[in-house]
């Protein structure tokens, strides 16, 4: 199985209150479904 | 109309994901006011990130494209997207920018991905629950 690289696993997203997390703070402490969305439209 | 499409369609399913003891997020590139309006037009409540940079799809190899979004697969995708009550609104974000769905694990493995050729090119849900533990 395939892991995410470390470079994508460190780069950030920014949640709705303006926070940047790594990404990989959302597989941290449980599976996560990942969805990267188009654009909000 | 495709986000909101797969969205909707993710959304029905956070009760199974979270049976399975695993977190739906979502992440947008547009920037965070409008993903907060998207969050509450579409009900979503579980987190929500944006990368108005797009550094997470470039390093996730997802793709990107005029001729990717401006196809006949497109057009025959947006029409089963309106047959199935998706809308397009103002767009917000990056408009050639595909999408894409992982499952990952604990400590980064990869249990699924799938990376979308074109606008509306979303994976059966099916696929996404094999890849997640069983209840």
């Amino acid at each position: 199985m395939d892991k995410v690289d470390d470079g994508a696993a460190s780069s950030l997203i920014r949640d709705l209150d303006g926070n940047e997390h790594e990404l990989n703070e959302t597989w941290a402490e449980k599976p996560v479904v990942l969805a990267f969305v188009r654009h909000f439209g | 109309m495709f986000c909101r499409e797969q969205v909707a369609q993710l959304r029905l399913e956070v009760d199974e994901i979270h049976a399975r003891g695993a977190e739906l997020v979502v992440v947008g590139n547009g920037n965070r006011h409008f993903a907060q309006a998207f969050r509450e037009d579409m009900g979503l409540t579980t987190p929500l990130y944006v990368d108005t940079k797009r550094d997470t799809y470039r390093a996730l190899g997802m793709k990107r494209g005029v001729l990717r979004t401006l196809s006949f697969g497109t057009l025959k995708n947006a029409l089963r997207a309106r047959r199935a009550g998706a809308r397009q609104e103002r767009i917000q974000g990056d408009p050639w920018q595909m999408g894409g769905i992982l499952v990952v694990l604990p400590g980064g493995k990869i249990a699924y991905r799938y990376l979308s050729e074109s606008p509306g090119d979303h994976p059966p849900l099916a696929d996404v629950f094999k890849a997640l533990p069983a209840r």
